[in-house]
């Protein structure tokens, strides 16, 4: 049996925590002030890049690449 | 001057729905020599419950397109002696009735080329535009339809469809005939002649023919289709898996790195065709390499209760932590030349083994394509997700923890600024929150001509309602990663907030009023000529 309830359990509770923090009256809902993101914090996560890396990777090794016809 | 706008000299008008007794299988059989593709056009004709059928003779002295194509077939083959077409209209009235523009299903037209040589003359569909049977309703998405106009003897008629054409195998073969369709369109005119596709690509039927030459059968190669396309001026991306082939750079077979069906989706999502090559199984006995084909596919059917999404990552070991909206596609929808217009094929039937090459069609040049796009927007999504996890907003707090948990659904469109505000402009959500008229003026201002827009979404959004959270905006046109530059990252806007890089080194979040989800983007799904 395959499992797969992790990733169903993770959102599930999830989930649940919001729905339990909305519905405590000692939680507010305020609005946010404007915040910054410094730009230098976006960078590729391991996974993404060797995703990316491999794309271009092959377009490159392939873009002079003619055979077969049709 | 096309077949569409030739004059026609009427033949007959018939009835032709059921109670008539009228047989489409009859009617092929005796006029049009059995001919199979007619026969499927004229069952789509039927499944529109068509009243009547027009045929009319066009002539070669009123159709200069028509005396082209006689010229290359006499340059190509010696013993051709002459042409008959017949244009064929279907009507969804009567031929007790003036029709009227909605009741115009399509056309086909019909020839008979005679080579002197032959007993019998070699007939088939030279091209056809019918109305799709299936639209949006049944689920089906044929987002780069084109409207044509045909002018015949009962008036003048408008179709949107997609153009169908079959090969001759002397003065063009299937190459032709699937970028043909892919062409018709991108490109302006909505068509284009063999003559000059052949012209591109310096085909001129006597130093160099296409069709059978001896023993052998040449067609076309990536390099004259891509003549072609650059004499045009069109945009397009080339993809290939040739396994047989070893990069010498590394070693390695020149196998296509990812699965070329969710490459051929973000062509098609974005409102472009493509030309779909590929290898056939060997035929018994034969020698050489495996013969290869090529078809045009320019639409997809959509199914909102796949199983596959979650069976894929769950059972069969895809580790991706998100959603490709590719994965509730059913069918590519494409024509076959060799069998007629508007068949489903099947995502998983035309397999990787068999796959050998893709051009697909786009409105502006890229420089990555939606499947980089879209790992770039997963990225962002869970950067922004994992910086600022709650905001106490339901639909950003619920965004946030389906980023985190990896259960986000991503949708990735390459877009025109223009069309992008005037979706913005209209979007609302549940409870008739708009955007900020600043923050569209402050996006107009930064966003270039054309992006990449990732859709973020929950599985129950998207397939469910065709919603959304929200989307991010990627560059088109900055030098395909590794490494990342903040310069990708365009815009973002998620539940009650935007962000906007002005490239300042920060980005701004800025709180907005539109708080809610809101309807995925309809709007690459117009056509969109080549610039």
């Amino acid at each position: 049996m395959p499992d797969i309830t992790e990733s169903i359990e993770k959102l599930t509770a999830s989930l649940q925590q919001l729905t339990a923090e909305s519905t405590d009256e000692t939680q507010t809902q305020t609005e946010p002030e404007p915040v910054t993101l410094p730009a230098g914090e976006l960078k590729f996560s391991p996974g993404v890049e060797a995703f990316v890396r491999r794309n271009r990777d092959y377009d490159t090794a392939t873009r002079s690449v003619s055979v077969g016809t049709y | 001057m096309n077949f569409r706008d030739a004059r026609g000299y009427q033949l007959r008008w018939e009835n032709t729905g059921l109670p008539t007794g009228f047989s489409n299988f009859q009617f092929v059989d005796e006029h049009y020599g059995s001919d199979p593709v007619l026969r499927r056009i004229f069952s789509q004709a039927r499944k529109h419950d068509y009243q009547s059928v027009l045929v009319e003779e066009v002539r070669e002295p009123d159709c200069p397109l028509l005396a082209e194509e006689n010229q290359a077939l006499a340059t190509r083959s010696p013993d051709f002696q002459k042409a008959e077409v017949h244009r064929i209209s279907f009507f969804r009235s009567s031929s007790d009735k003036e029709p009227q523009p909605e009741d115009f299903l399509g056309y086909a037209v019909f020839k008979w080329d005679h080579l002197g040589k032959e007993s019998k003359p070699r007939a088939r569909v030279f091209e056809s535009v019918m109305c799709p049977c299936r639209g949006e309703r049944q689920n089906n998405f044929i987002h780069c339809a084109r409207r044509y106009e045909v002018t015949t003897t009962l008036g003048r008629f408008p179709v949107r469809g997609v153009l169908y054409a079959k090969q001759n195998n002397l003065t063009f073969v299937c190459a032709h005939a699937a970028l043909r369709s892919a062409l018709a369109c991108v490109v302006p005119e909505g068509d284009i002649s063999y003559a000059r596709m052949n012209a591109l690509a310096g085909i001129d039927h006597k130093s160099r023919c296409v069709g059978p030459v001896g023993d052998k059968t040449n067609g076309l190669g990536p390099e004259d289709l891509e003549k072609i396309l650059d004499g045009l001026g069109v945009h397009y991306d080339r993809l290939i898996h040739e396994p047989k082939l070893v990069d010498p750079a590394t070693g390695k077979p020149l196998t296509f790195p990812t699965e070329y069906q969710r490459e051929l989706y973000g062509f098609i999502e974005s409102g472009g065709p493509a030309l779909l090559g590929f290898e056939l199984d060997p035929k018994p006995g034969e020698t050489g390499d495996p013969s290869r084909h090529a078809v045009p596919v320019f639409g997809h059917t959509f199914n909102e209760d796949a199983w596959l999404p979650n069976a894929q990552r769950a059972y069969f070991g895809s580790a991706e932590a998100y959603y490709p909206s590719e994965n509730w596609l059913s069918n590519f929808v494409i024509h076959d030349d060799n069998f007629g217009p508007y068949f489903c094929l099947p995502r998983h039937f035309l397999k990787q083994d068999n796959f050998r090459l893709m051009y697909g069609l786009k409105s502006a040049p890229t420089t990555f394509r939606a499947t980089t796009a879209e790992a770039i927007g997963f990225n962002l999504c869970y950067v922004i997700a994992q910086t600022y996890p709650k905001r106490n907003q339901f639909w950003y707090d619920r965004f946030s923890v389906f980023a985190r948990s990896g259960w986000l659904v991503l949708r990735t469109l390459l877009l025109r600024r223009d069309a992008y505000l005037a979706d913005l402009e209209q979007m609302r959500d549940r409870e008739g929150a708009s955007l900020e008229n600043d923050f569209c003026q402050r996006l107009r201002n930064v966003l270039p001509a054309y992006f990449w827009m990732v859709e973020v979404g929950a599985p129950e959004l998207y397939a469910t309602t065709r919603r959304k959270f929200g989307e991010i905006l990627v560059a088109a046109d900055k030098p395909a990663p590794p490494p990342f530059s903040p310069s990708l990252f365009l815009a973002a806007r998620l539940p009650g907030l935007v962000l906007v890089n002005a490239g300042t080194g920060s980005l701004v979040i800025r709180p907005s009023q539109l708080r809610g989800h809101t309807a995925l983007c309809t709007a690459a799904q117009q056509p969109q000529p080549c610039t």
